[in-house]
């Protein structure tokens, strides 16, 4: 794993237990810049305008006034670079798949203990991602009904990949298989994610969203 | 006193006349004076017009009542002294009525008269009043003695017809010639031998040449009449009386002369003038005693032979071979036999004294019988005249005539205008022109046989009352045949209806039928019945027909229709049953609605639970969570903290579990799968062993119940749990597959080394699979060999 520094993370929580938790630890952490955390999508819009930055956000999905789901899609336009963790506190799959839509790289259980945390922020800042058979049932489904030699569609290597997920295999077991690295799948699967997102927008532009809005 | 409304004519009278008169054509016809009966004059001159007729009728009843004149044109005039005319000026003839008045009792004076539509005429009388049937008219009857004298009556017996058309009649008094055109009668007697005359009382004639009567005379044997010298050559006086008893004769046609007497069959010889015994052998000897009341020759050349005991019929060699008895086969129903009438196919009529009439088929050998019960006037027959498919017949109480079709009697009576009820034996006549005669105790009744069938009369029938639940409906009795709407509610489905028929000459014996279109076949009778009362009439449209016959069997012209509709009982409509379902319907959908608001609403509450919960309870885990992370970040050497987090964490993953199952939107079967497959990774993808997990002829959109989701989960996740707790797997095969109606959760791992020690620890875990199961009576079986082997059968 690559050594990560100067990151600045931003926190969109609107429990306080919760957000000075972690924001504590994130800042005593090494690999942090500036760690900032606000309780709204609207204040940290407001922060961003104000010129604070974030390479990585980690954000609730409900939220007060803009839901986490529709702040993603925003962010996604304003900070490009941007990764965007989604913290829930249940393993909703029917949100996480709708935040993936919306432009999320990952996403977290808030009780995540604080080390997998740490560990989760590295891999995605390294470039690749991490997916739940669950979720990657969903991606199947999701991309299945579109015509093969769609641009948006998944290479065939992704499709290795996700079928694997589905299959239940462990990251290590489809390495194995397709004979590449684990880091090489979560690369991949931060694509799928990225292809989920444009299909995503384009779809509900189509009003044809299967009823997951 | 005059004619005052003729001012201008004078009229030129000896005596006074009466204010009472007719006008026939350009003539007056008054009643003169006291002595002089009826009269006519000329309207214009007021001349007496001499009418010789007039006066001859005149001089038989001299002063005349009462006038009126009929549709026919004939006078009908009141006589002093109780006596009633009718007079037919062209064919000059007079018919007089006196006898209804006598016999009713009722007074002789003559009030008023009234012409009915069927030709009926009533008379009113100071005593009441009288009904004289226009059926009267079609009977002529001679030698008919009108007054109470009884010793003035003509008793009749056989006729024969001569060259002009004219009848010799036997008779009690002689032997008569009458001129059938004027009614009166010449009289011829036995002369010579002694002071008085002889009665030659002929009892049957035969003509025996042209000139000559051969005539069987129930007193004096066999004598011959000459017609033109008007004599009797009177044979057999010397023989004693008891042969002198003759009552039958027949001429067959080998020319053998054949008398019946009162001691049986005779053999007459003209050349000999001797009259002997029947020897035939044969199977009877009674006919050598019988009363031989009837000889004729039916058309094969057998001779039948009717007697007081029984019928004889005699083979063309006159032996006899059949005889027809109360113990024959076929008997008859009375042996005494008065009068054989032979028809086409072999079929012989027999007029019994007593027993009525009898059909005898000689060639099937059957017999059948009429009586009064069939109709017939009166069981003792004495004449039969064949007309076609009828046979008029003369009885003891009046004439019938019988239809051999129908085998309907129609019967005639002296009010019917046939003279005297009771007729004789051997006294009948069809003459050359076919006019039909009876003879009888008083007199002879004539007629034709076509004016008495075209007798249908003009019978109407008469709607006079129709009543419903409202009352009265009609404003006046209806005649015509008209169709009346009669609509009759559910409630009170009761009509009555009264009628009458336009016949009043016996009101009794009118009949009436009636008859529901469309329902009944045949016209049911109501007898004299003259009112229908119909209640509880069956809902529905139908017509009712009614119709009349009077006593003589004549229908009535029109009939009665009443379009009847009864409206059915509402909850027989179609319209309330069409309702009734259109209410149930809605209150069905209604209901379902209601229950679908309420599922959705228990939906909502199951969401929004699940949303409170997430929301407020996970958000305080989450807290504690973090708070224990911070704490454990900060103290890392306190072990509780970990034993917090993990408990913590714990929570919250039990918390998603109830939520999960909670939430309505996990309701499928494909939700069981992946959440059963996510604790699978979650538990044993960190400890890397392989997860074969097979999902077999599995529906994923099927519904399971919450019940069954939570069960099978935890079953699940215990299973999972004691393979991690003794960690020595590597593979995990998971196979969930449906067969027929259950489902089969099928968890298997490939661990060594289990022993009993450890499995008892695991007590508490495999209870709590069993309750699991039991809860949705489900079967599970776990061995415990390599590994765990956990089976599940559920169904949902």
């Amino acid at each position: 794993m690559n050594e990560l520094s100067n990151l600045d993370i931003a926190i969109v929580e609107d429990d306080q237990v919760v957000r000075e938790g972690l924001k504590d630890y994130l800042q005593s952490e090494a690999f942090t810049k500036n760690v900032w955390a606000v309780e709204s999508m609207e204040l940290f819009f407001e922060s961003i305008s104000k010129g604070k930055s974030a390479d990585v956000i980690l954000s609730d999905i409900g939220l007060p006034g803009m839901s986490g789901i529709e702040g993603i899609k925003l962010i996604r336009e304003k900070l490009k670079k941007s990764d965007i963790i989604m913290l829930t506190v249940f393993k909703d799959e029917n949100r996480i798949f709708k935040s993936l839509c919306a432009g999320a790289t990952g996403y977290l259980l808030k009780d995540t203990p604080f080390e997998e945390i740490k560990q989760a922020i590295y891999i995605i800042r390294n470039g690749g991602s991490f997916m739940s058979p669950a979720i990657a049932r969903k991606v199947v489904e999701h991309f299945n009904p579109l015509p093969q030699n769609s641009d948006n569609n998944l290479t065939a290597r992704e499709k290795q990949i996700i079928q694997g997920m589905v299959d239940g295999l462990s990251y290590k077991l489809i390495a194995d298989r397709l004979g590449i690295s684990i880091d090489t799948i979560r690369y991949h699967i931060k694509n799928i994610y990225n292809k989920l997102q444009i299909n995503s927008r384009t779809q509900l532009l189509n009003k044809s969203f299967r009823g997951e809005i | 006193m005059g004619l005052d409304f003729f001012p201008k004519v004078a009229f030129k009278f000896n005596k006074p006349i009466d204010k009472n008169y007719i006008i026939d054509n350009n003539h007056l016809v008054v009643s003169m004076s006291k002595s002089k009966g009826l009269g006519s004059l000329d309207i214009r001159t007021g001349e007496v017009i001499a009418d010789a007729y007039l006066d001859s009728v005149n001089k038989i009843y001299s002063t005349a009542g009462l006038l009126y004149i009929d549709r026919n044109k004939n006078y009908w005039a009141s006589y002093y002294g109780g006596k009633l005319l009718k007079i037919n000026t062209k064919d000059k003839t007079v018919v007089n009525y006196s006898k209804y008045l006598i016999q009713a009792n009722f007074g002789s004076l003559v009030t008023c008269y009234f012409e009915d539509r069927t030709g009926m005429m009533w008379v009113g009388t100071d005593g009441g009043i009288v009904k004289i049937p226009s059926s009267i008219h079609e009977f002529r009857n001679y030698l008919y003695n009108s007054s109470s004298a009884q010793h003035l009556d003509i008793s009749t017996r056989g006729m024969l017809e001569n060259k002009e058309g004219n009848l010799y009649i036997g008779s009690y008094d002689g032997l008569l010639l009458l001129d059938i055109k004027t009614g009166t009668y010449q009289k011829y007697q036995i002369e010579g031998l002694a002071t008085k005359p002889i009665q030659p009382n002929p009892f049957q004639m035969i003509w025996l040449d042209t000139k000559n009567i051969l005539i069987a005379s129930q007193t004096e044997g066999i004598l011959i009449f000459d017609t033109e010298d008007k004599k009797f050559n009177y044979l057999y006086a010397n023989h004693p009386k008891w042969e002198r008893q003759l009552f039958s004769i027949c001429k067959d046609k080998s020319g053998a002369i054949w008398v019946g007497s009162h001691l049986g069959l005779k053999i007459y010889n003209l050349e000999k003038d001797t009259l002997s015994n029947y020897a035939g052998a044969g199977l009877e000897s009674n006919i050598k005693t019988a009363n031989i009341w009837s000889i004729v020759e039916s058309e094969t050349g057998d001779l039948w032979v009717g007697s007081n005991s029984g019928l004889f019929v005699l083979d063309k060699n006159r032996q006899v071979k059949k005889v027809y008895n109360l113990h024959s086969t076929p008997a008859l129903n009375n042996e005494e036999i008065l009068y054989i009438l032979p028809d086409k196919n072999n079929v012989f009529w027999l007029g019994s004294r007593g027993g009525g009439l009898m059909a005898l088929n000689y060639s099937s050998n059957t017999l059948l019988r009429y009586t009064t019960s069939e109709g017939l006037s009166n069981n003792t027959v004495y004449g039969m005249i064949m007309e076609g498919d009828f046979i008029w017949i003369s009885t003891d109480n009046g004439l019938s005539r019988f239809d051999k079709h129908t085998k309907l009697f129609r019967n005639y009576y002296e009010k019917d205008g046939i003279g005297e009820n009771e007729f004789n034996s051997a006294s009948f006549i069809k003459s050359k022109k076919g006019r039909l005669y009876f003879g009888g105790i008083n007199g002879i009744t004539s007629f034709n046989h076509n004016d008495l069938t075209n007798d249908a009369g003009n019978v109407y029938i008469i709607l006079t009352s129709l009543v419903n639940s409202k009352g009265e409906l009609l404003n006046k009795p209806i005649l015509q045949d008209t169709l009346i709407d009669i609509d009759l509610p559910y409630s009170n489905k009761f009509l009555s209806i009264n009628f009458a028929l336009t016949d009043y000459f016996y009101p009794s014996l009118n009949k009436f039928y009636y008859k529901i279109e469309g329902f009944d076949d045949d016209w049911k009778s109501l007898e004299g019945q003259n009112f229908l009362r119909l209640n509880d009439l069956p809902s529905g449209h139908y017509q009712l027909w009614i119709k009349g016959k009077n006593m003589n069997g004549a229908e009535s012209k029109n009939m009665i229709k009443i379009n009847l509709s009864v409206a059915q009982i509402y909850y027989k409509e179609i319209w309330f049953w069409v309702l009734i379902l259109v209410l149930i319907s809605t209150i069905i959908y209604m209901i379902f609605q209601f229950r679908l608001k309420q599922l959705v609403k228990l939906q909502n509450l199951r969401t929004s639970i699940s949303s409170d919960l997430h929301d407020e309870v996970g958000s305080m885990l989450t807290r504690i969570s973090i708070l224990t992370e911070q704490a454990k970040y900060k103290h890392k050497q306190i072990p509780e903290m970990e034993q917090i987090a993990k408990a913590s964490r714990e929570a919250t993953t039990t918390m998603s579990d109830v939520l999960w199952s909670v939430d309505a939107r996990n309701d499928k079967m494909g939700n069981l799968i992946d959440r059963m497959r996510e604790h699978a990774d979650k538990m044993l993808l960190p400890l890397d062993i392989y997860i074969n997990f097979k999902v077999e002829s599995i529906d994923t959109n099927q519904i399971v119940t919450m019940q069954i989701r939570r069960s099978v989960l935890l079953i699940f996740k215990e299973a999972i749990h004691n393979i991690v707790k003794h960690a020595n797997a590597t593979t995990v095969l998971i196979v969930i597959e449906n067969k027929g109606n259950d489902t089969i959760l099928y968890i298997k791992d490939d661990g060594k080394g289990h022993n009993e020690k450890m499995t008892g620890g695991s007590g508490q875990g495999l209870k709590n699979m069993q309750m699991r199961a039991d809860e949705i009576k489900a079967k599970l079986w776990i061995e415990k060999e390599e590994g765990y082997k956990v089976i599940l059968y559920f169904t949902f």
